[in-house]
């Protein structure tokens, strides 16, 4: 069995115990929440309000659910066959524009930090604005932490080593605990109370399907910088 | 027609020892958290919740703690290594919940004494009947 296989192996079974965990954490809500409900409708006088909020919570904890599986399915139903050069300068004007009123009303400066231009990336266009947007949204959220300081959230791209093109986001948040740092990209791992911890995976699954990597770095000045790297098209190492 | 009636005060007294207990759950799900703390409370339990062993720890709480129902895989300390805390210096029933459900951790779980393992989503029959044990062992 070759290293690639094995880790995709191990990557599986990861992912269904984790997936597994995900949703039993809401269905076990759901299930304990309409059982209270039952118990206290069965009441000479039912508790009403109590009634409502739980009914509420199996609402929400039914949502959560349906949010992993849908996130889960847009991490494994990738198009393979149509990947076309994609322009990475276009793509992040788009981001940008998508974004731009988000930063304004989280009162947020967004910067793009761009070259003239960027060489073509083969790939699919949709997946790359959708690890983007993941990237800057979770900028936001780093700024949004801090409380205090600079609020800055500033993208720059170039080919810094000949065939790849480089892209860094770079937030003056609260910064990442270094221990927590080998696990930001994996799945279902959140520092957020809300968080669900898709976010970065996304990000890492749609950069290594088109054939990047992605990685983190503290800022000497406060904050963190994602970055990843994808080959310039025609570029790419040869599958070993 | 005796047994009957023996049986029927035993049930009455475990009830109404069940009625008062007070149960903390510990669980770094807030949804969690939030629906058996509803579910024990529409059985007139007492009730408290805590996200981390370490805030449990820290509380005022834990002479009075009747039942501990608590998390296995949570981050800071896990739900192991409160209950070897506990261990030494408390004698606090624990009823074990996992959304893992790993075989490993339920057998070193129960041979350190928990006295209840369930795999969420767990239903409430399984939940009060692993309480109702943990009440009556607490008995002595």
């Amino acid at each position: 069995v070759s290293e690639g296989r094995r880790k995709k192996i191990y990557g599986r079974a990861a992912l269904n115990a984790s997936l597994a965990h995900e949703l039993n954490q809401p269905l076990g809500a759901i299930l304990s929440n309409a059982q209270a409900v039952r118990r206290f409708l069965t009441a000479k006088k039912p508790d009403l309000a109590e009634v409502k909020a739980a009914v509420e919570e199996i609402i929400q904890d039914n949502s959560r659910a349906v949010e992993t599986i849908r996130n889960v399915r847009a991490l494994f139903q990738r198009d393979e066959a149509q990947m076309s050069s994609v322009d990475l300068k276009q793509v992040l004007l788009d981001v940008k524009r998508i974004l731009a009123g988000d930063a304004v009303f989280k009162n947020i400066s967004f910067q793009l930090d761009l070259p003239a231009s960027l060489p073509p990336v083969l790939g699919h266009r949709a997946q790359l604005v959708q690890a983007l947007l993941n990237l800057v949204l979770n900028a936001f959220d780093a700024v949004g932490e801090s409380g205090e300081g600079p609020r800055e959230v500033a993208i720059h791209a170039g080919e810094r080593e000949t065939g790849r093109v480089h892209i860094g986001v770079r937030d003056s948040g609260i910064g990442i605990d270094p221990e927590v740092m080998p696990r930001l990209f994996d799945l279902f791992f959140t520092t957020k109370p809300k968080g669900m911890g898709m976010g970065l995976a996304i990000v890492r699954s749609i950069v290594e399907s088109h054939g990047g990597k992605v990685w983190v770095k503290r800022n000497p000045d406060g904050g963190t910088t994602l970055e990843f790297d994808l080959p310039v098209e025609g570029k790419a190492e040869s599958e070993n | 027609l005796y047994f009957i009636a023996v049986t029927k005060t035993l049930k009455e007294k475990k009830c109404k020892r069940a009625a008062g207990a007070f149960i903390v759950i510990v669980d770094d799900d807030e949804s969690v958290r939030r629906a058996l703390k509803r579910l024990l409370k529409s059985s007139n339990f007492r009730v408290e919740v805590f996200a981390s062993a370490r805030d449990f720890l820290d509380s005022a709480h834990l002479r009075e703690t009747s039942c501990l129902i608590l998390d296995v895989r949570m981050p800071g300390m896990d739900g192991l290594e409160l209950q070897r805390q506990l261990a030494a210096s408390h004698h606090i029933p624990i009823i074990f919940i996992t959304g893992h459900g790993d075989e490993d951790t339920r057998e070193r779980a129960l041979r350190a004494g928990a006295v209840g393992f369930l795999a969420k989503p767990f239903s409430e029959e399984a939940l009060l009947s692993a309480v109702h044990s943990a009440l009556e062992n607490d008995e002595y």
